[in-house]
């Protein structure tokens, strides 16, 4: 059985339809679009919140979609187990929510980072990367001014003991050093996990790696794990 | 109105009066909420220390330790201080500040 996806569009999303693009196109999943104004999560098994710039990311990022209406259903679908993907401003939303643990603040070099990065899976044991069984490193793109992963002590040490911390920046062979931190987040932490492993952020764009036309596919690895993992 | 800027004195002292009506029929009072939003001690500013470079630019050795912050303003028109006080604190707690990050002040005045 294929797991049927809900995107959720913002005012200022602009990687809505690109994820709509890789489930659609790509993998030929069923997908629909879900309006910010609206409740209905349309029966989905799994929501993406995508990239962008939602309400401008006035305030801070992601702390005026956090309160669409939308979100409200998205907030209690999580909470009830339903599996939940933030990309990139996603992440940011599923942090200002209180689904995910921490902030993200403005990137230490204060400069939009806009490139491909490198990521050790530091967690496979996700229904988002079950499929990296041999701790491949992963090529995939970030682009973002706000991405500087931050929390304090006590929800790191819980972050770190209950292998909550999904992704890191790294080099291309897999070293998690400071160099390649894109950022200045706290560990080189490019994504978490939730408790329950079924609400992870991440700041790098899975959707823009999945499509041999644009030369890389790590992406692929998120995707398709859900797509084999989640019912089982 | 919300403004974004640097902060070195305080709130400013001028309010426009002029957007905004202090008559209604409900009985209620009009509030004026100041509020100031900082970004906690232990978090560091980045934005604040580029900001400062522009000041040793400017010649001014004197600046230091430049953080940027916040100050929003609105009306609240409220039955009394009390449910004002209520009100703000809500919104500054759940929207207009991130705890995690920031921590936030206000002050209500009655518009006469």
């Amino acid at each position: 059985m294929k797991p049927k996806f809900g995107v959720v569009i913002f005012p200022g999303s602009n990687c809505d339809y690109d994820a709509y693009y890789v489930l659609k196109k790509i993998y030929n999943y069923e997908v629909n679009f879900l309006w910010h104004k609206e409740t209905d999560l349309k029966n989905v098994d799994v929501v993406i919140l995508p990239g962008g710039f939602s309400y401008g990311d006035y305030l801070r990022s992601g702390s005026i979609a956090r309160f669409s209406p939308i979100m409200n259903s998205v907030i209690d679908f999580a909470n009830k187990g339903g599996h939940v993907l933030g990309i990139c401003n996603g992440f940011q939303i599923l942090l200002e929510a209180g689904l995910l643990p921490g902030v993200l603040l403005k990137n230490n070099s204060l400069q939009f980072v806009s490139k491909d990065v490198y990521l050790t899976v530091e967690n496979n044991n996700t229904v988002f990367t079950k499929e990296n069984k041999n701790n491949e490193v992963l090529k995939v793109p970030i682009a973002h001014g706000e991405g500087n992963y931050f929390t304090d002590e006590d929800t790191l040490k819980s972050l770190i003991d209950n292998n909550q911390i999904v992704f890191k920046y790294c080099s291309p062979v897999g070293k998690v050093e400071e160099g390649f931190n894109p950022n200045g987040s706290l560990k080189n932490i490019a994504g978490i996990i939730n408790k329950d492993g079924n609400v992870l952020g991440m700041m790098p764009h899975p959707e823009r790696a999945s499509d041999p036309v644009l030369g890389k596919t790590d992406g692929k690895l998120i995707f398709d794990s859900i797509g084999k993992y989640i019912f089982n | 109105m919300v403004f974004f800027g640097i902060f070195f004195t305080g709130f400013p002292e001028k309010i426009d009066r002029t957007r905004i009506s202090n008559f209604n029929l409900s009985g209620d009072i009009l509030y004026k909420a100041k509020v100031l939003i900082k970004r906690r001690p232990s978090i560091l500013d980045p934005q604040g220390k580029a900001v400062e470079k522009g000041a040793q630019h400017l010649g001014l050795n004197n600046i230091k330790d430049t953080r940027i912050g916040k100050f929003i303003e609105f009306t609240v028109d409220t039955a009394d201080k009390n449910s004002a006080e209520k009100e703000v604190k809500e919104y500054c707690a759940k929207l207009l500040a991130n705890p995690i990050m920031e921590d936030f002040e206000f002050t209500l005045e009655e518009m006469k």
